[in-house]
């Protein structure tokens, strides 16, 4: 029984892992990869780069967000501002717009008519309008709502494949008969036995991190893809549970007629950092600014915590004393699930850790990609017989079509989100749509670079995509410095770390991509080769 | 266990059943277990998550986030069990008793108030 | 200079997790008849105490790297970083006996110096 059980998981961890293979590879991808969002949202905008010499203290930028927004959005109804960080040296501050004549004040103002600006903390100088972009949070977004559909169809497909990956990981744990026998074994240029190798390596050295994250990220859209629960027990009121979750924010008052001067919120910072032991504060919202009943609430900065539920406090506006000392508050289990939240999203993260799971993210996607193109390589011979014995007239459209689909996902995804980061320069940085252009860019290259590998699954192929991904992606340091970016010398002079490690992972990237491409070619074929077959 | 074994593989997906590869019978086996786990097991985990929703003894919105990660974790349970179950009948009947327990347990917690 | 002096501190104690951590993973590779055959040749196993010595040295290697993670990041994030610790120090095995097997063990005493060296620096920073 225990032999039919193993084989039964082997199967299961086959097709849960195959089927939605491509996708779980895209998802890998874009995750990792939002483990820097905001590095890459700063390199995609070079007009920032001016921003990160010199680094002032939190007082300093908070007076000038202070003054700039009483100068700008003096009956503006709420204030958003966000201190400089490690990740992102502006100061932003945000505003909504002051309600038109006769018009509601109570109703919600559209989101595109908010009115912000970007400062220099050291100099006060706006920072021209940095160009339109997406920035890193594409990546993020497209991770889990997919792009071009609607976000809810979209978190239903990544959530399925979230599941079957689940599965999967479960299901070849149990397959794994030499687990801790295996643990370093790496036979290279063994064919079929190497990509196991590197199959079970990627994924068993991992292991945790694997495990979490796929939990985690069925666990941050879990009310939407199990509602029973929620259902049982609120009945419709979700309104309600989301309250009860996330410790209620107070309900949006109607302004005082009375107008009162804004405290300075410097003296607020200070209180509010004293509390939490020293730790900056984050992003503040100023709320009636102004007014007699102006209130000031205070986040502190991610980095601290693991949990997704930041500590916040409020104060009052005019007076400047605190009102509510809200912290991180619920029960065991929501507090769980904050950690758990926070875990997969990992903001907590200081710049050691947020390596560690890039890397780990990097085992992630090689687990999913030697998965699928073990797959192939495992079925070729099979399909090789059949043919000698005369059986079938040429590769099966299965096999085909997995080769196709392997080298358009891998290596059409790899050669695709470089094109991004060449359109977000190379198109002009004025102009409407043009976030929406560069994406695109990365679609168009993306379909065709699949297309191509769809109707020629060929080793060459694979050559040609790998070594056009790993010169573009090598090639964006030089492309950063000569169009407006902080190029490697500024950047690594200036302490700019968000843009120099971009440039260097970018170039390291590409150096793997083309070496990778450059060893497909002077391997030998073995014999039991098609002519022409991939991999 | 001293050199280099030849160990096998994970055996291949055609070699899993005693029934030959590709025939209608298997191919039905394999769906028949297939709607069982997907649809199932998204029954069974949608049912044990109402079910310890309501029986909990914590407050409304731990018990809600309790259940709903557990539910989460009976979910992939069901969809193994599914695969590992010696028949598709087996798998099918396995999901069902499974689900009527905690049917009858859903029950007795909306007839008895539940500890919530 | 405060800056300078806990990104050093920062600094030793991650060295020092990863060098533990790759010294605990190489004595627990040699421990492994099919790793220590790459060493000593086919046919051939570690007698019985140098197997329990070895995986008692590499246990103690991988919770040496345990504490400087927590030392460095605290109780909840401390388990997290020693797991990507384990991953990196997993994979340079991995790659170590596969291309290099010969060196395991200069690599194994290198990093367990190593290890050594960087907790006392971070003992004093």
């Amino acid at each position: 029984m225990k032999e039919g059980f193993r084989q039964s998981m082997a199967w299961l961890h086959t097709w849960s892992g195959l089927l939605v293979g491509w996708i779980l590879f895209m998802v890998f991808a874009a995750g990792t990869a939002s483990y820097f969002r905001d590095e890459i949202t700063l390199w995609m905008k070079p007009e920032l780069h001016a921003a990160a010499p010199a680094r002032v203290s939190q007082a300093e930028a908070i007076d000038l967000a202070q003054k700039t927004l009483e100068q700008r959005a003096g009956s503006s109804r709420r204030w958003f501002i966000t201190m400089p960080s490690a990740r992102n040296p502006a100061l932003e501050a945000g505003w909504v717009p002051a309600p038109a004549r006769g018009a509601d004040p109570q109703a919600r103002p559209k989101r595109r008519t908010f009115g912000s600006i970007t400062l220099a903390p050291a100099t006060g100088k706006e920072l021209g309008k940095a160009r339109a972009t997406r920035g890193g949070d594409f990546f993020f977004r497209l991770h889990f709502d997919l792009h071009y559909m609607s976000a809810l169809w979209g978190r239903w497909i990544v959530g399925f494949c979230a599941m079957s990956m689940l599965v999967a990981i479960l299901s070849g744990i149990v397959t794994h008969k030499r687990i801790f026998k295996d643990f370093f074994t790496f036979r290279p240029a063994r064919g079929q036995r190497s990509w196991l190798d590197a199959h079970n390596l990627s994924a068993v050295l991992a292991l945790p991190y694997h495990l979490m994250i796929t939990y985690t990220g069925l666990v941050t859209l879990m009310f939407m893809y199990l509602p029973a629960g929620v259902q049982a027990v609120y009945h419709d009121r979700t309104d309600a549970f989301y309250a009860d979750l996330n410790g209620g924010p107070a309900a949006d008052a109607k302004p005082s007629p009375q107008l009162a001067p804004l405290a300075p919120l410097g003296p607020m910072l200070d209180e509010a950092s004293r509390i939490w032991h020293g730790a900056p504060v984050g992003r503040i919202t100023v709320n009636h600014p102004g007014r007699a009943n102006a209130s000031v609430n205070l986040v502190l900065q991610e980095g601290r915590d693991m949990t997704q539920h930041l500590p916040n406090l409020s104060f009052d506006g005019v007076t400047g004393k605190r009102m509510s000392g809200a912290g991180a508050e619920g029960g065991g289990a929501v507090q769980a699930r904050g950690v758990m939240y926070g875990l997969h999203v990992g903001r907590f993260a200081d710049p050691l850790l947020r390596a560690l799971f890039f890397l780990s993210g990097l085992a992630g996607c090689a687990m999913v990609a030697t998965g699928l193109l073990m797959w192939a390589v495992k079925e070729r011979p099979k399909h090789l017989k059949a043919r000698q014995d005369g059986k079938v007239a040429k590769v099966g459209l299965g096999l085909r079509l997995v080769d196709g689909l392997n080298l358009g996902g891998i290596a059409g995804l790899l050669l695709a989100m470089p094109v991004l980061f060449w359109a977000n320069r190379l198109l002009p940085s004025g102009g409407t749509g043009r976030a929406d252009l560069e994406i695109a860019c990365f679609f168009t290259a993306w379909g065709v670079a699949a297309l191509a590998g769809l109707a020629c699954p060929a080793r060459w192929m694979w050559r040609v995509q790998l070594a056009i991904g790993g010169l573009l992606f090598a090639a964006l340091p030089l492309l950063n410095a000569a169009t407006g970016g902080a190029g490697l010398a500024a950047s690594l002079k200036n302490g700019l770390w968000a843009v120099a490690g971009f440039d260097l992972v970018s170039l390291l990237l590409g150096m793997l991509l083309l070496y990778a491409a450059y060893r497909l070619g002077s391997r030998s074929v073995p014999r039991a080769r098609l002519a022409g077959s991939a991999a | 266990m001293h050199s280099i074994p030849a160990d096998p593989l994970p055996p291949s997906p055609h070699k899993a059943r005693p029934r030959a590869a590709a025939s209608p019978a298997y191919r039905a086996g394999v769906a028949a277990r297939a709607i069982a786990a997907i649809g199932g097991g998204y029954l069974l985990a949608a049912l044990s998550t109402r079910a310890l929703a309501l029986a909990l003894p914590l407050s409304p919105v731990d018990s809600v986030v309790a259940a709903t990660l557990t539910g989460l974790v009976v979910y992939p349970c069901a969809i193994m069990w599914c695969f590992a179950a010696a028949s598709a009948a087996r798998a099918w009947l396995g999901l069902a008793g499974a689900s009527a327990l905690v049917a009858i347990v859903l029950l007795l917690v909306r007839t008895f108030g539940g500890a919530a | 200079m405060n800056d300078l002096h806990t990104g050093l501190h920062t600094g030793c104690l991650a060295l020092a997790a990863l060098a533990a951590a790759i010294a605990g993973f190489a004595a627990l590779s040699l421990a492994m008849d099919r790793h220590w055959e790459q060493l000593h040749g086919r046919w051939s196993e570690p007698a019985i105490p140098a197997r329990q010595w070895l995986r008692a040295g590499g246990t103690l290697g991988l919770l040496a790297s345990l504490a400087a993670c927590i030392a460095l990041r605290g109780a909840g994030q401390g388990w997290v970083a020693w797991a990507g610790m384990l991953t990196l120090a997993g994979v340079s095995l991995a790659l170590t006996l596969s291309y290099a097997a010969r060196g395991v063990t200069r690599l194994g005493y290198g990093a367990a110096i190593a290890a050594f060296v960087a907790s006392a620096a971070a003992l004093v920073t």
